[in-house]
């Protein structure tokens, strides 16, 4: 069954679950980048070598702040794909809109 | 000296026999593609596959497309010669896929439908009812996408060079290398004494780059010009698929190699601790690059028409949601891989290659497959996917704008859907033939120029499209003044670098000769990007809003939007 047709002046429904979906996504890259940087840097910036820990065979920082974080940034993906992104009518091209 | 590659263990007819299987279904794909554009609208079937693209398809196509040869050559070579801390430069794709792709796709994909636009230009010029400003986007688009083709074309000829070594005796590549020889001749672009005077083209190794690089474009040109969206779309599959299982292949056989990461991250650290730290040697990362890769391989990436244009080819949002996990899982298994396999040739190479580390990609694929050459040539087809992928989606994008936005839609507006066809199998083709030519002597300092790209589209097309998606205020003369205002700063940062400003007292990339001036250590796209935006914002409150008869279309529902 086809949704009834909204009022008159009211913005698309597409346009806010665009605008809603794309700021988490600019939140999380904003994170991302966040710690990312920052534990790199702290961890893995002019370290002495002797104190360079290694966790499954790469050094500590570079599993801290790239390795874990792509992890967990895949969780999100998966939670954000199938979980939080709203199916939209992305509508027609003009010619097939006229058949329609 | 360094170990010549092919001395060492190096391509054989076997070698090259998986090579070809992997040409023969790229030709197969592309033949089967040109049925597809019998049904159906020609330009939009032609240029973007009818908006039917499946979610499996989408994402490989998408990440064939921005997986380049940069990514298979370069960065490789990069790797070996920096370590660990390129795991850190390349961190941003953990969020690529999701923010490339997630923030725009949804609201493009249903703009570009509503006015029925198939390129990115279109879309700028319906959105802000001005052919001035698509004209203007359109030449900067083909400007960026000429001096990109020239680099990836220069990688094709050098892989195709090196797949080629375990026939070079024969007969069949004798001749074709004494064509090949005697053609350039006649031209005046080289001469055989040319061949006694090495760095002379740049170690390009005339004339079999040459041979690689015309056999290379041959097969990317006429599979595209032939077959069109469908055929770059559905050779984008199977290289996509090559791109995964050779970084993947290539990460187990190095390990297993190098007897465990952990062997090879302590030989590098007893070999040279900046190779396991930040920011690693020469300098090379400081935390101002950081944060600026960071933002291209996301923010950067965003604004790439390339990646643009396959979004609005979506079917519909199942497909965007399915494609856009499998895009992060793509990303996940190319690039992680790419940097543990080649820590370990560091490890296993110390030395060997450092003064050819562009071959690293290619020596690594047959060293470690030496008693399995067919599953070395499945590997070393992986970068030259790469490349024909990445100039398939460019030659296509190139052709599209000359067709539809200056032709079509500025030259002949009444062209029929034959005369369309015409020009649109002519264009592609002459594209093809104009970038092979510029390709017979690639400037040496491509590497920077392919980066100029990258950053100059993000800065030139991202702020006025996605403020023109997003922001019903944004003006024609604010878009225009965010495209230009980021087109300019980049172009001049790298002008600026160029002449040596900004060069005094600076190590590791930024002195390099060809960089770009990092003003306050950051990458000329954080400038572009904020300078972009900016002022499209500022234009666009200073000036007179855009009606709202043309605005609410876009932005209000109506019986065909809810």
């Amino acid at each position: 069954m086809n949704p009834p047709t909204p009022p008159a002046g009211k913005e698309q429904r597409l346009l806010r679950n665009a605008r809603r979906e794309g700021l988490v996504i600019m939140t999380v890259w904003a994170v991302a980048l966040v710690w990312s940087v920052v534990v790199g840097y702290l961890l893995g910036y002019r370290r002495p070598p002797d104190e360079m820990a290694l966790i499954l065979g790469m050094p500590a920082w570079v599993f801290w702040s790239v390795v874990f974080p792509w992890g967990l940034s895949l969780v999100f993906s998966a939670w954000f794909c199938f979980a939080f992104m709203a199916d939209d009518d992305l509508g027609h091209d003009p010619e097939e809109a006229d058949h329609a | 000296m360094p170990e010549p590659l092919l001395a060492a263990g190096g391509a054989t007819p076997a070698t090259l026999v998986a090579f070809a299987g992997y040409m023969v279904g790229v030709f197969v794909l592309g033949a089967l593609s040109h049925q597809l554009l019998k049904k159906g609208s020609f330009l939009k079937e032609y240029f973007l596959g009818d908006r039917q693209l499946n979610a499996w398809v989408l994402g490989l196509t998408y990440v064939a497309t921005s997986v380049s040869a940069g990514s298979f050559v370069g960065f490789p070579s990069l790797i070996y010669r920096h370590g660990w801390i390129m795991a850190l430069w390349i961190g941003g794709y953990m969020v690529g896929g999701l923010v490339s792709k997630g923030a725009l796709a949804k609201r493009l994909n249903q703009v570009s439908r509503l006015t029925g636009a198939i390129t990115v230009p279109d879309v700028l010029r319906d959105r802000f009812q001005s052919p001035a400003l698509g004209v203007l986007a359109s030449v900067f688009l083909l400007l960026f996408l000429v001096f990109n083709l020239v680099g990836q074309f220069k990688a094709g000829g050098l892989i195709l060079r090196e797949a080629c070594g375990g026939v070079r005796e024969s007969a069949v590549y004798e001749t074709a290398r004494a064509g090949t020889a005697g053609a350039l001749e006649t031209s005046g672009l080289w001469a055989a004494s040319d061949a006694d005077q090495p760095g002379k083209f740049y170690d390009l190794d005339y004339p079999d780059y040459v041979l690689g690089m015309l056999v290379f474009a041959l097969t990317v040109v006429a599979y595209t010009a032939y077959g069109g969206f469908w055929a770059v779309t559905w050779t984008d599959v199977l290289q996509g698929v090559v791109i995964v299982l050779g970084a993947v292949l290539l990460m187990v056989l190095a390990l297993r190699k190098v007897g465990g990461l952990e062997n090879a991250t302590r030989t590098l650290r007893a070999a040279d601790p900046d190779l396991v730290s930040g920011p690693g040697p020469d300098e090379f990362l400081p935390l101002g690059l950081a944060i600026s890769y960071f933002f291209l391989w996301t923010v950067g990436s965003m604004g790439q028409p390339v990646g643009m244009v396959r979004l609005m080819a979506c079917r519909d949002t199942p497909t965007l949601r399915v494609s856009l996990f499998l895009i992060g899982v793509y990303y996940a298994l190319i690039y992680f891989p790419l940097v543990v396999t080649f820590v370990c040739a560091r490890a296993l190479y110390p030395v060997e290659y450092m003064q050819q580390t562009d071959k690293i990609m290619p020596a690594m694929a047959l060293r470690l497959t030496e008693d399995w050459p067919l599953l070395g040539g499945l590997i070393l087809a992986a970068p030259y996917a790469a490349a024909m992928s990445a100039v398939a989606g460019f030659l296509l994008l190139m052709s599209s704008s000359l067709v539809r936005d200056l032709y079509q839609r500025n030259i002949n507006p009444n062209v029929g859907e034959r005369g369309v066809k015409r020009v649109s199998y002519a264009t592609t083709a002459v594209v093809g033939v104009l970038v092979t030519a510029l390709s017979l002597r690639p400037p040496e300092f491509l590497q920077y120029l392919i980066l100029f790209t990258g950053a100059g589209m993000a800065c030139t097309f991202l702020a006025p499209t996605l403020l023109g998606l997003y922001w019903r205020r944004t003006t024609r003369a604010g878009a225009l003044a965010g495209m230009v205002g980021g087109f300019g700063t980049v172009t001049a940062l790298y002008l600026l670098g160029r002449y040596g400003v900004g060069k005094e007292g600076k190590t590791g990339p930024a002195a390099q000769p060809m960089a770009p001036v990092y003003l306050f250590d950051l990458d000329p796209v954080l400038w572009g990007l904020v300078l972009s935006f900016a002022l499209a914002v500022v234009v666009s409150l200073l000036t007179e809003p855009p009606p709202d008869t043309h605005v609410d279309r876009y932005f209000l529902a109506n019986e065909r939007s809810v």
